[in-house]
């Protein structure tokens, strides 16, 4: 399918916190009660639109538990937006936020951009962490943050989107090299680079451009 | 009819330890917690008559079911499927019900698993373990006969479900992890099939079970006993963990590595083989030692992933651009996914390429995460199976030379793990390559400055006196100079020397604050003040093999770049003598000290049993060392025999190598000359004092035999002295 760029993406965070409901909701538009315990890692994908262009999400989806961090601190190379998401209703994997930080840090590249997510927000009566933490927490250490629920859909696109034009607006900037795609960015097959990205990409995106873009 | 059997029989059994009567349990009535034919699947193939609908009308009626009532519900309409299934019929399972029950039976399990305190079993699992209620087993037999058709798919995601939505599966449990074993032994049955995703979740899980309570490991590396009573062992093989996982490897028992990523570019196949990656890497990830000990020795794991990366090497095209190669940036997990767009053909070669460094990039991810034995081995299977069973065979046809020198040191760029790096031997002689090697192990090298030290200590060398160190300077630059033969000396010697130290000492000037760095620096352009020689004679030999250009870009990091790169390696700002009495001479009395420390630092870390390599001892001690290839002395087979004339320093193959091509820099193409100098005076600027002792101090007393970087470039300086007056015109 066309698209002009592809991401790449990742969700962290404590085991049950709803990473794989997180992406469920967002790439399946549904909801799914039990919790089946992630090994290693769920790929999901899904088209979005911003600012007219169609950009591909692919969503690497890890296992929070600490015996399976072998895997998934493999997956955070190459990554252009990380979903580090805790659960409102637990605090302890609010608590744990910072090591997950250090670790998503320490294992991506640094322009990687990082939305901290509060998720089950639907479970208000629940709650142990309040919204003004995450948001405390958020402005810290410089992320972007949003309280979501996997099970209502409240904010879920929102969180995935919001991460995209995030990273949208630095390719914009110029923050990424697009051409590096160790940095998780892909220019699409039919998507001419316009200004001086050309490179041994140009030449193939040129002969193939003609597709339905909008 | 077998399956048949076996169903009724454990339906028989099943009433054993169930308080509440069978028949009750069998008796339709209204269940209000399982939502009745609401699940849209079509009733009427469905040979088990399901009457509850019609009795909903009556509630209250009878108390309401209990939940493991419910779950005898469920298998029991299981059970009536199965005893009215006709073979003829051609119906597909997920036409049935049977995958409904399944789903009302596992559901029922979680639910119950929720209520339960503090990890106690609830009654639906426990019918299960404790066999009366023989779900396993039955889906064991499902996957076995595959009927009707799909059931075995199903089978195999009801199970990988149950294990993975329930925090206790009992999976210590004879009766749970029983038909698990056999499923497996299953798996490994059917290469090819069109099962296998759902097989490598189920054998996904289970690693991950395993990984979590590595005391299940024992269940799966203990031999399989079919049943007490028969003793039936199936081959002590299949059942180990390993193997099991084996089989993801071993072409002819599985099919999941067959199913390569270029050849069938589908979503689908690529996460089976992604999936059995991530299976072994969690299994190797096990931090015990015995499970570690049981995949080296007793499991080809790790050959055959390195069996995998030579025939994905050898795929390469020939013709491959070598400079495409440098420009690749690959990681395993991603790479599957990139297949399907234009990108694909990026290249010629391009896909060939993606498929080698993904694969060499898994096996480097795996080693850093893996238990260090199994590193270790891999490293080293790595370094026989591919560097020298392999990648050296390319390098003697010179067609193919450019491409696998660019090859190998991307490959040595983009590794970095230790026990990679380790492996990466340098066995090769591969021009300069080695360099980067050289880098890495520095870089990674913990024990370097003891082994250098100790080297220096066995020496007996001088080293500078600090207080002495700048009319030192002098004596060492003057050393170097007066090499250059006069033929080629465009000025006196004498004029050349006071401008070059007047230049100099402007350099040291400048870099005065760094003592150390600062003398290296003089050293280097001591070094570098040999060039020109090599420029005159550009016009006899000039280039040989235009190819070699592309090692420039083998190393491109500008000198200050080392200061700051080794600045966190701990190194040692200074020299210090280990023996301050012995220095003057050799001293010999210090060696068999040296000799015990190393042994030590040898001998700690040989727990690998199959060192099978067939090489000298020193070569043997060095590799079980954590670096193999550093400088180390060369042990003499009897220890008895008077070592102190034979015993040389081993500066190690890639010193060897460096002072080689440096002895015969007449007959190499300039651009290796620069390139070889280059090397050299860069490898002189490593902050290490040690190092510069060696390479630099030319008034460093040594063995006859110990060659050093001043005696090589004596020899060298001799030959040409010889050498230019025969050259005509040479002055023209």
């Amino acid at each position: 399918m066309a698209y002009a760029y592809l991401f790449k993406y990742i969700i962290i965070g404590d085991t049950g916190v709803g990473k794989s409901c997180l992406l469920l909701q967002f790439t399946d538009k549904r909801f799914q009660p039990v919790h089946d315990l992630t090994i290693g890692v769920e790929f999901g994908a899904r088209m979005i639109t911003i600012d007219g262009k169609q950009i591909k999400l692919q969503i690497w989806d890890t296992a929070g538990q600490e015996a399976f961090r072998s895997i998934t601190r493999s997956y955070y190379r190459g990554a252009a937006g990380a979903l580090l998401v805790y659960d409102i209703t637990r605090r302890d994997t609010f608590n744990h936020l910072t090591t997950w930080l250090e670790d998503a840090r320490q294992h991506s590249n640094s322009n990687m951009v990082i939305m901290l997510i509060g998720n089950k927000s639907d479970l208000e009566s629940r709650r142990e962490v309040k919204k003004e933490e995450g948001e405390a927490f958020a402005r810290e250490h410089g992320l972007v943050f949003m309280e979501t629920s996997a099970k209502t859909a409240a904010n879920v696109e929102e969180a995935f989107i919001n991460t995209a034009k995030e990273i949208y607006e630095k390719i914009q900037e110029g923050v990424f090299d697009i051409n590096n795609e160790a940095n998780g960015i892909k220019i699409g097959p039919q998507h001419s680079t316009g200004g001086g990205a050309g490179g041994a990409g140009g030449a193939g995106a040129g002969g193939a451009a003609g597709g339905g873009c909008c | 009819m077998q399956l048949m059997l076996l169903l009724s029989g454990s339906a028989r059994v099943r009433v054993c330890g169930v308080p509440r009567s069978v028949s009750r349990a069998a008796a339709v009535k209204p269940r209000a917690s399982v939502p009745a034919k609401s699940s849209g699947y079509p009733a009427v193939c469905t040979p088990s008559p399901e009457p509850r609908a019609h009795t909903v009308s009556a509630p209250g009626l009878a108390p309401p079911a209990t939940r493991l009532e419910d779950f005898e519900y469920h298998w029991k309409l299981i059970l009536n499927f199965y005893q009215n299934y006709d073979d003829s019929s051609k119906i597909h399972i997920e036409d049935t019900r049977i995958p409904h029950h399944l789903n009302q039976m596992l559901q029922l399990i979680v639910d119950e698993e929720k209520e339960q305190q503090g990890g106690t079993v609830g009654p639906c699992l426990e019918a299960i373990v404790q066999r009366s209620i023989c779900l396993l087993d039955a889906l064991t037999v499902f996957a076995a006969a595959d009927r009707p058709p799909g059931a075995r798919a199903l089978a195999l995601t009801t199970s990988t479900t149950l294990l993975r939505r329930t925090r206790h599966a009992c999976v210590n449990s004879p009766h749970v992890y029983r038909p698990l074993q056999r499923m497996l032994i299953q798996c490994s049955e059917n290469p090819a099939s069109p099962t296998e995703k759902d097989e490598v979740e189920l054998l996904l899980t289970l690693c991950g079970l395993v990984r979590k309570e590595p005391g299940l490991a024992n269940i799966f590396t203990t031999p399989f006993v079919e049943d007490k009573t028969s003793l039936l062992t199936i081959p002590e093989d299949i059942l180990k963990i390993i193997p099991l996982k084996t089989k993801n490897q071993t072409p002819k028992k599985n099919p999941l590595f067959e199913v390569e990523l270029p050849q069938n570019p589908l979503q689908n196949d690529n996460q089976v083989v992604l999936r059995a990656c991530e299976g072994i890497m969690i299994v190797s990830s096990l931090p015990d030692d015995d499970i570690a000990n049981l995949v080296t020795s007793c499991s080809p794991v790790c050959e055959n992933l390195i069996e995998k990366l030579v025939a994905k090497y050898k795929c390469i095209p020939a013709n491959t651009d070598p400079c495409d190669v440098d420009h690749l940036n690959i990681t395993w997990g991603y790479v599957a996914h990139d297949f399907g767009d234009k990108s694909y053909h990026k290249f010629h070669g391009y896909r060939e390429l993606t498929t080698f460094f993904s694969w060499l990039d898994y096996c480097d991810t795996l080693m850093k995460e893996c238990h260090p034995i199994i590193a270790a081995h891999l490293a080293r299977t790595f370094r026989q199976n591919f560097l020298e069973g392999t990648v050296e065979c390319g390098l003697m046809d010179l067609h193919h030379t450019v491409l696998v020198t660019a090859i190998i040191s991307k490959c040595l760029k983009v590794i970095d793990s230790t026990e990679f790096i380790n492996g990466y031997s340098l066995k090769l002689d591969i021009d300069l390559l080695a360099y980067r090697e050289a880098m890495k192990q520095l870089q990674h090298e913990d024990h370097v400055n003891e082994q250098i030290s100790d080297i220096l200590s066995h020496e007996g060398l001088t080293a500078i006196d600090k207080a002495e160190s700048n009319e030192n300077i002098h004596r060492i630059i003057n050393s170097f100079l007066l090499l250059l033969p006069r033929a080629i000396l465009s000025d006196p010697v004498g004029s050349d020397y006071e401008q070059y130290i007047h230049d100099a000492h402007r350099h040291y000037q400048h870099i005065k604050s760094l003592t150390t760095e600062g003398i290296i620096k003089l050293m280097t352009i001591a070094i570098d003040k040999l060039e020109p020689i090599q420029h005159k004679m550009r016009v006899r030999y000039s280039i040989r093999g235009g190819a070699n250009l592309m090692l420039a870009n083998i190393y491109s990091i500008p000198i200050q770049a080392w200061l700051d790169i080794t600045s966190n390696f701990n190194w040692p700002t200074e020299y210090h003598y280990v023996d301050t009495a012995a220095s003057s001479t050799h001293s010999y009395d210090s060696r068999p000290e040296a000799d015990i420390h190393l042994d030590e630092c040898l001998y700690q870390r040989k727990p690998i049993k199959n060192a099978n390599t067939c090489c000298t001892d020193s070569e043997n001690c060095s590799q079980t060392c954590n670096f193999s290839q550093k400088l180390v002395f060369k042990h003499q087979d009897d220890k008895t025999m008077s070592k102190m004339e034979e015993e040389c320093f081993d500066e190690g193959p890639f010193l060897t190598m460096l002072f080689k091509l440096l002895a015969e820099l007449p007959s190499h193409p300039y651009q290796i000359n620069l390139q070889l100098t280059s090397i050299i005076s860069k490898l002189a600027m490593l902050p290490h004092p040690y190092l510069h002792e060696y390479l630099l101090n030319p008034m460093l007393s040594t063995s006859k035999k110990t060659r050093t970087l001043f005696k090589t470039l004596q020899e060298l300086a001799h030959k040409l002295t010889i050498e230019i007056p025969r050259i005509k015109n040479y002055r023209g």
